[in-house]
């Protein structure tokens, strides 16, 4: 019996010597840097996130290279890819002109073909953002393009190192919507199954054009990236970047084992305060916005009358509650939030009031028999307290309120299964018009009917080449959107980058979350 | 005068008393019930009141379990979501219970083919991993204090059927079960009338083991954020804060109290579990005996198998 | 014997058939379309090739069409594909596989071993420290959500003190297993406490048993030295149960540990079940299901086996139980 309990004593003691001399932390590399990937959750790396669709993650901006690149306040752009660009006096014509000389990682020259196949392939894959399909369906001649043939748009010419790009209508955010898309190599993909082209093992190890290239994949692991010599530029200092999945990016940064990430997550920036070995910033342009959506396609849906809408503005102390659930949230009123550009200032500051709320509800004939089905998709901690709080303030309002997170794809539930009055939705505009145009698309049709004003103000921002033409639809829309109030704008949540203090040469400002940018990487120095 | 004869129900009573871990199971349950249904008296908060002069606080006397993020006590939210876990746990373990004794009823009593396809249904059911089958049942159902409740009741029959069935088995063939078909009594009434009461021990002890085993799979449910509704405070949603590591790391208080209270109460009712199976059944022992050496073993282990919810 | 075996095997043919069928057939009562996932609401996408995809993945055939289809790819050892990544399935299988089998096989045999070391000194000085001792820790294990252990560990050896890592397998430059042991210490730690309750406990009863037998009686009045008749009669004998108690937890190597998984995002087929629920990615729902329930199917099968080979009477009585 004794000698039992020796005996496990000495395997405990082994186990707990076999620990420490496993754990000796790994000392920071001077040439290495380590990201930690965090969009989809950050969970795990599958692969090189694609491009076309979701955007903006470092591995992307170190593997991929535009035509343009933004800078980060992503009005501006600067030659990439391309050396020059020229737009005709009606807006009609954009000619651009390629350097030549350009290499993939794999030695093959980057040419006008690779341009050219890109763009008609953006409207051939199932997976892509609306910002590139909506501003390439523009280009002439590109409705013959479908997923089932192989013809190409004939808007889209080019002549030695020279696109012409012909559009139907002048296109202001062509260029900086191009300096988003990043150009992929035809001679790897041409084969490709494009309506499957982000499942496919080019991913794994893709032929790229930025300063870096895979070294290796380990999925659900990790991918270290390693510098591509058939780069032009010059070379960078860092020399490898591992990019990892961390499940507590707080206690990774502070104990060193993260150097550069970015985060929407409320916890992790709270807890980022403490740490000194980081610096933060926010950041800039493209606000992504959290808003709720009414299912009015619902006969029975009790928020029916936009008085009643109106009441959940009064009737919700949303800045108490953004403040509790995501400290670096803001409270917005409009979809084009006060701060900015063409923020319309008649619009009420909603401050929090119970009593006007419940004299509205009473305008509208509430009735508060009727429960209302409140939905969300996003599910982080943060989200759940601020969801089970305005709940909760609604149910002071004396309204009946059922909260649940949607079980399966938001997208099903949000414009094919409808079984919600209320749902809490989120959206990153590349420009305001994408906020605006939600009103009158087809999936919004669905819940909202058909908003033929909004489709008109629509369109009318969309040609808007001067500015006067654009301060004007905005504002219609915006006063158009107090009237109706289909949506409810809640707040923005803007995303932080965390640099580790050891890296100098970096900026000071950074780009949206889910955008490419210029963020001076090759002049990164580590210590 | 003669001397009383003890009830068959004060000595299961004398009995219990006198089982010691039973009894302090008995009084840990008895306590948390008792505070959880005078929630808000004892703590001296609404568990849902907002104080955003008051968040996040680490414990003190004002608030003996700190508050979370809105400044709502989570002593209070501790003890209100008591009342939801136990109340779960309490209709899903009964109704789970209640197909299973019907349907074991059936099956040990009418025997045959019906019984062989119940028997295969019930195997159909176990061979499935109990959390995956949950989750498939939420994918479909959607989620809800209901839902979750009849979740469970859905995917927890199978041990009852088979202990009512066995108990069934060997009692069918029992001389008042005879007397009773001579008599011409409807099998309705051999069933529910004869039957039935004669294995409620194995019904009440497999009764209160599930209850523990439907607290702890609401908490990882919820954990995963699958289970009740958030507006709902159970002791799963007060955990399931701690899938943020910030929260597991600085604001303790927010998960180790809830999950406390889960230890506390299952503890004591599988401390009350056991002591029952003592003193209802002190057959079990012997009886396993002549059990196939793989049906005792099976139904064993898919009782503990849910315990621990792979 | 041969007869008791393709009997098995006859029972087992159709229960696995039935289970796909309802697997099946469950999964596609859903009302979910999970082909939408592939565009996030986030961001503004466009879905003009989505019909396109989904008539070509068959999803617009008759659901019994869809079924026999499946059926037929699943014996020609095509599982499909995921629709969340695109991923063939046996891809995410032979991807994930070996993390969770990593990862149970380790917490099987530590915890087994602890349970047989404990088990065994507890059951033969009952009432001893020991005993009392595994006692309080079964109790209290099977009390304790294993998330929660996992929580707690990660707190204290990962959090406050960066001694293990926050969670992962694969650490950058990690490459023999040596090298990531780290990061399976946590995750065995808590699948092994999890585990250990309830068999600490049956090994303690089996143990308890063994010693009152007549066997072990004689033994000793034989006058053999204690030592020997723990080793050769006792743990020998007692053994056999536990080992039966573990053959059931094999299946385990299939399925995976979901919620310990899921702490400590280790990329092994119970986080696979949960990412898969979570977007409704019913392929890959339905193949590792399936396969979870064949592989249990199979360890019963084996388990009875063994039995029958023992204990005649299994044998004769046909149906167990």
């Amino acid at each position: 019996m004794k000698g039992n309990l020796k005996k496990v004593g000495v395997v405990i003691a082994a186990f707990a010597l076999a620990i420490t001399s496993l754990t000796t932390p790994a000392t920071a590399d001077a040439t290495t840097l380590t990201f930690a990937e965090t969009q989809q959750g950050g969970v795990g790396i599958k692969q090189v996130g694609p491009p076309w669709f979701n955007s903006g993650s470092l591995t992307q901006m170190v593997l991929f290279r535009g035509l343009f690149k933004a800078n980060p306040n992503m009005t501006t752009v600067k030659p990439d890819l391309a050396s020059s660009y020229k737009v005709s006096k009606d807006g009609k014509t954009v000619t651009i002109k390629m350097k030549s000389g350009l290499k993939w990682s794999d030695g093959k020259a980057i040419t006008v073909d690779d341009v050219i196949w890109s763009i008609n392939s953006a409207l051939r894959v199932t997976r892509i953002n609306a910002n590139y399909s909506n501003a390439f369906k523009l280009i002439d001649g590109a409705s013959a393009v479908t997923a089932s043939n192989k013809v190409n748009m004939s808007g889209l010419t080019a002549k030695g190192d020279e696109i012409t790009i012909k559009l139907g209508a002048p296109q202001p955010l062509l260029i900086p919507i191009l300096a988003q898309f990043m150009i992929l190599p035809k001679h790897v993909l041409e084969d490709e199954d494009l309506l499957r082209l982000d499942t496919s093992k080019y991913w794994l190890n893709p032929v790229g054009s930025g300063p870096f290239k895979v070294e290796t994949l380990s999925p659900d692991n990790f991918i270290t990236l390693v510098q591509n010599a058939n780069y032009e530029g010059p070379k960078a200092k860092i020399t490898k970047i591992n990019v990892v999945a961390s499940s507590a990016l707080l206690a990774d940064a502070r104990s060193g084992k993260l150097d550069y990430f970015i985060t929407q997550d409320a916890d992790t920036i709270r807890g980022m305060r403490s740490v000194n070995t980081f610096k933060s910033f926010q950041t800039s342009g493209a606000p992504f916005h959290r808003y709720w959506v009414f299912n009015l396609s619902n006969a029975d849906n009790p928020l029916k009358n936009v008085k009643a809408r109106e009441a959940l503005k009064y009737g919700i102390d949303w800045t108490n509650i953004v403040k509790a659930a995501y400290p670096h949230g803001k409270v917005i009123n409009s979809g084009v939030p006060s701060g900015l550009p063409f923020h319309l200032k008649s619009i009420p500051k909603y401050k929090f009031n119970v009593a006007k709320a419940k004299a509205l509800l009473k305008e509208a004939n509430f009735d508060s028999s009727k429960t209302v089905r409140l939905r969300h998709y996003h599910a982080g901690p943060a989200d759940l307290v601020f969801m089970s709080a305005v709940a909760q303030q609604m149910q002071e309002l004396g309204m009946k309120v059922e909260l649940t997170r949607f079980v399966g794809d938001a997208t099903t539930e949000l414009y094919t299964n409808k079984n919600y009055d209320i749902a809490l939705k989120g959206l990153s505009t590349f420009d305001v018009s994408e906020w605006f145009s939600e009103y009158s698309n087809s999936n919004f049709d669905k819940i909202l009917g058909t908003q033929s004003k909004f489709a008109e103000l629509n369109a009318e921002l969309a040609t808007a080449v001067k500015l006067k033409q654009r301060a004007a639809a905005l504002r219609e829309l915006q006063e158009l959107e107090q009237e109706t109030l289909l949506k409810l704008p809640t707040y923005l949540l803007p995303a932080y980058v965390y640099v580790s203090k050891r890296i100098s040469g970096t900026p000071t400002k950074y780009g949206p979350q889910l955008y490419l940018y210029e963020n001076n990487f090759l002049n990164w120095v580590l210590s | 005068m003669t001397e009383k004869v003890p009830s068959t129900a004060r000595l299961l009573v004398r009995n219990f008393a006198g089982n010691l871990t039973g009894m302090f199971g008995l009084l840990v349950i008895f306590l948390i019930i008792t505070s959880a249904i005078f929630a808000e008296e004892i703590s001296g908060y609404n568990p849902n009141l907002m104080d955003g002069m008051s968040t996040s606080l680490s414990p003190s006397t004002d608030h003996l379990m700190g508050t979370d993020q809105l400044g709502r006590d989570v002593f209070s939210r501790v003890l209100y979501g008591g009342r939801n876990s136990i109340l779960i746990g309490i209709t899903a373990s009964f109704l789970g219970n209640l197909i299973g004794t019907v349907l074991g009823a059936i099956a040990g009593y009418l025997g045959g083919k019906i019984d062989t396809v119940l028997i295969r249904i019930s195997e159909l059911f176990m061979t499935f991993p109990q959390l995956v089958l949950v989750l498939i049942f939420v994918t479909i159902m959607g989620q809800g204090v209901n839902n979750v409740i009849i979740i469970f009741a859905l995917t927890g029959w199978m041990t009852t059927l088979r202990l009512v069935r066995s108990e069934f088995l060997s009692l069918r063939e029992e001389a008042f079960v005879e007397a009773d078909r001579a008599f011409g009594f409807s099998k309705k009434r051999i069933i529910f009338r004869h039957l039935l009461p004669n294995t409620m021990s194995p019904i009440v002890v497999a009764f209160t083991i599930n209850i523990a085993i439907y607290i702890i799979a609401e908490a990882g449910l919820s954990f995963l954020g699958l289970g009740v509704p958030v507006t709902t405070p159970t002791w799963g949603n007060l955990l399931s804060a701690a899938q943020a590591p910030v929260v597991v790391e600085q604001y303790w208080w927010l998960w180790v109290f809830p999950a406390v209270a889960i230890i506390a109460f299952v503890t004591g009712v599988n401390f009350v579990g056991d002591g029952l199976r003592d003193v209802l059944d002190p057959r079990q022992r012997t009886n396993a005996k002549n059990k196939t050496f793989a049906a005792t073993l099976r139904e064993k282990l898919f009782g503990s198998r849910k315990q621990t919810i792979e | 014997m041969i007869a008791f075996i393709i009997r098995r095997v006859a029972i087992m043919i159709p229960m696995a058939l039935a289970i796909s069928a309802i697997i099946f057939f469950a999964s596609r009562l859903s009302p979910i379309d999970p082909l939408n996932s592939l565009i996030s609401p986030d961001a503004a996408a466009d879905a003009t090739n989505l019909a396109i995809l989904k008539e070509r993945l068959g999803f617009n055939d008759p659901i019994f069409v869809q079924y026999f289809n499946w059926l037929i790819e699943i014996f020609r050892g095509n599982f499909g594909y995921s629709i969340q990544s695109g991923q063939p399935i046996s891809e995410i299988l032979a991807l994930r596989m070996p993390a969770t089998l990593e990862l149970v096989l380790a917490a099987l045999i530590i915890s087994t071993t602890l349970s047989l070391l404990i088990g065994l000194v507890a059951g033969a000085n009952r009432g001893g420290l020991t005993d009392k001792f595994s006692r309080v820790l079964a109790a209290i294990g099977i009390s304790v959500p294993d998330f929660f252990i996992g929580l707690a560990l990660l707190n204290i050896f990962a959090y406050r003190v960066s001694l293990l890592p926050t969670g992962q397998r694969i650490s950058p430059g990690q490459v023999t297993f040596i090298d990531r042991l780290p990061h399976l210490i946590l995750p065995v730690a808590t699948l092994s406490i999890a585990m250990l309750a309830v068999l600490i406990r049956y090994t303690r009863n089996s143990v308890l048993d063994t010693i009152n037998r007549d066997f072990v009686k004689t033994a000793r009045s034989k006058g053999l030295p204690e030592w020997k008749v723990m080793w050769s009669h006792v743990f020998r004998n007692s053994l056999g149960p536990v080992m039966v108690l573990i053959a059931f937890r094999l299946p385990l190597l299939v399925g995976g540990a979901v919620l310990v998984e899921a702490v400590f995002q280790w990329p092994g087929i119970g986080k696979t079940i949960v990412e898969a629920v979570t977007v409704s990615d019913y392929p890959v729902i339905m193949v590792v299901s399936l396969l979870i329930a064949v592989a249990i199917l199979f360890a019963s099968f084996l388990v009875d086996i063994v039995k029958s080979i023992l204990d005649p009477r299994v044998r004769l009585g046909a149906t167990i139980e």
